[in-house]
């Protein structure tokens, strides 16, 4: 997939408008999917979406190859929403938890709202943690970055990304295990 | 629930889908840049050299340093090389010595200076072992010519009879011989020490006689055996002008005026040359002579003067006697 991501680059840069609307269709699901968890809502996602595309085909030419183009991009889209959190003064945003109403796909019945309780619980802790460890559990496990991926769009180390991985997923651990009763209780309730 | 467990509970994390038209938007609002032109690098190419790029910064300075290094060893090895070739050079040259101490012409191209620096300590090393050579032949002639007094005391007073007047005219004849070959040895010895000063002092001859004492060694050389009326200077403290049979013809003369009369016996009538050459001229052959701007050259044997006679046959032939 890389190879035709750098491929459909090269050729955009000689200003082949369809190589280019390839790039929009592999990518823009993914960048989106990041700014709504950062912006927290459609609206501004929708809008970081398009002002991240417009700096894409601005940087384009400039590409130099040194990351892949997935990276390249989730680091475009995550400057231009700390740029546009920064402009406007914002604070930090608070989840919606839209992810309640998405239960995982083939499982029984017990199961869904088992796993859709452990899940909203999860990402709840998830959307708690600190901008850093919580950006980055964004981008290495839902954006399915790699590491080098995942510090080249933070412009971070790889190790750093392995440090902050490391404490988030303790962080959460120890949050998941200090209210387990309340989980079990919900799901049960919801099964009976 | 363990670390693994969370983690794949975030993997399967749902994706927020996009708004519809969302796509639609973007590919309207698509503006790619001016097109690149197909020369510059392409983006594909880039990547593999990525490492170049990011080592860069280290690679540029170790491959100047590597470079020094190399550029200094070099270097060192020329130099290293040329002092051999020098150092073999100076043995050779002090092996070879000997050989160009002969009085054979240097030839040479003379291609460079160093050449010719070493050309001259050549020539200046070959005069002096002349001027030793001839000093020894100076101290023979002296003890000829003790052992020719001590006859000459014997002779002055011959017992009556001892000698018929044949022999005693052939006695003084050989005497007289013996007198000018003295005479043509102090020339040569004057000469000599002329040419050393010369090219030790820009290749000119001396102003005058006194300055170039150190190279003449004793004042005895500059009186003509045949004026009896004149005595040796013991030392050069008490030279004077009274203690010198020779006239000098070549103050500050250069050395390439070769065919010019350098110093005269009056006496014999020795010339010598600013060559180093002495010519015996008889007084009766002044054709051979050529007077001009004060100065007196001799004429080339193969231009004799028209209607002027052979060189007396008693005298050594005009460039018989080079040194």
């Amino acid at each position: 997939m890389e190879p035709d991501a750098n491929q459909l680059v090269e050729t955009a840069c000689r200003g082949d408008r369809a190589a280019a609307i390839e790039l929009i269709e592999l990518f823009y699901e993914r960048i989106y999917a990041f700014l709504r968890r950062l912006a927290a809502n459609d609206a501004d996602a929708a809008d970081l979406t398009q002002r991240t595309f417009g700096r894409v085909w601005q940087a384009l030419p400039t590409f130099a190859g040194r990351s892949s183009v997935s990276s390249w991009m989730h680091s475009i889209a995550y400057h231009v929403y700390v740029d546009w959190r920064r402009a406007d003064r914002r604070a930090e945003p608070r989840s919606d938890q839209w992810w309640a109403t998405r239960p995982a796909p083939e499982a029984s019945p017990a199961e869904i709202v088992a796993h859709t309780d452990m899940a909203a619980a999860l990402y709840g802790s998830v959307d708690a943690l600190e901008p850093d460890l919580r950006h980055t559990v964004q981008l290495h496990y839902y954006q399915a970055l790699t590491l080098q991926e995942t510090a080249d769009a933070m412009g971070v180390a790889t190790s750093t990304v392995k440090y902050r991985l490391r404490q988030a997923l303790a962080e959460l651990q120890r949050k998941l295990a200090a209210e387990p009763n309340s989980l079990t209780s919900t799901a049960t309730s919801r099964i009976i | 629930m363990n670390i693994p467990q969370i983690e794949n509970l975030l993997r399967l994390a749902p994706r927020p889908a996009p708004p519809a038209g969302l796509k639609d938007q973007l590919i309207a609002q698509l503006r790619l840049p001016a097109a690149r032109p197909a020369s510059q690098t392409p983006v594909a190419t880039l990547a593999p050299a990525s490492w170049l790029r990011r080592w860069w910064p280290v690679l540029a300075p170790a491959t100047v340093s590597l470079a020094c290094a190399a550029a200094l060893t070099v270097q060192q090895m020329e130099i290293r090389d040329l002092k051999q070739a020098s150092q073999a050079l100076s043995r050779d040259f002090a092996a070879k010595a000997s050989a160009l101490l002969t009085p054979t012409v240097q030839t040479n191209d003379a291609a460079s200076e160093a050449d010719a620096a070493s050309r001259t300590q050549q020539e200046i090393a070959r005069l002096q072992e002349l001027a030793s050579q001839l000093a020894a032949e100076v101290a023979q002639l002296e003890q000829m010519s003790a052992e020719n007094t001590k006859l000459r005391t014997q002779l002055a007073a011959p017992p009556a009879g001892l000698f018929t007047p044949e022999e005693t005219e052939a006695l003084a004849k050989a005497k007289e011989r013996g007198e000018r070959i003295a005479c043509v040895n102090n020339l040569k010895q004057l000469g000599l020490a002329a040419r050393i000063w010369a090219e030790n002092n820009g290749d000119v001859y001396p102003p005058d006689i006194l300055a170039m004492t150190n190279e003449m060694g004793t004042p005895k050389i500059l009186v003509c055996p045949g004026d009896h009326g004149r005595e040796a200077a013991k030392d050069w403290a008490s030279y004077t002008s009274a203690n010198c049979s020779y006239d000098y013809l070549a103050p500050s003369a250069s050395i390439t005026e070769t065919s010019r009369m350098m110093f005269h016996c009056p006496i014999h009538g020795n010339w010598g040359l600013c060559d180093g050459s002495v010519q015996g001229i008889a007084k009766d052959h002044p054709e051979l002579l050529l007077r001009r701007d004060g100065k007196i050259y001799l004429v080339e044997p193969t231009q004799p003067a028209q209607g002027a006679p052979a060189p007396p046959s008693g005298n050594p032939p005009p460039g018989g006697s080079n040194p």
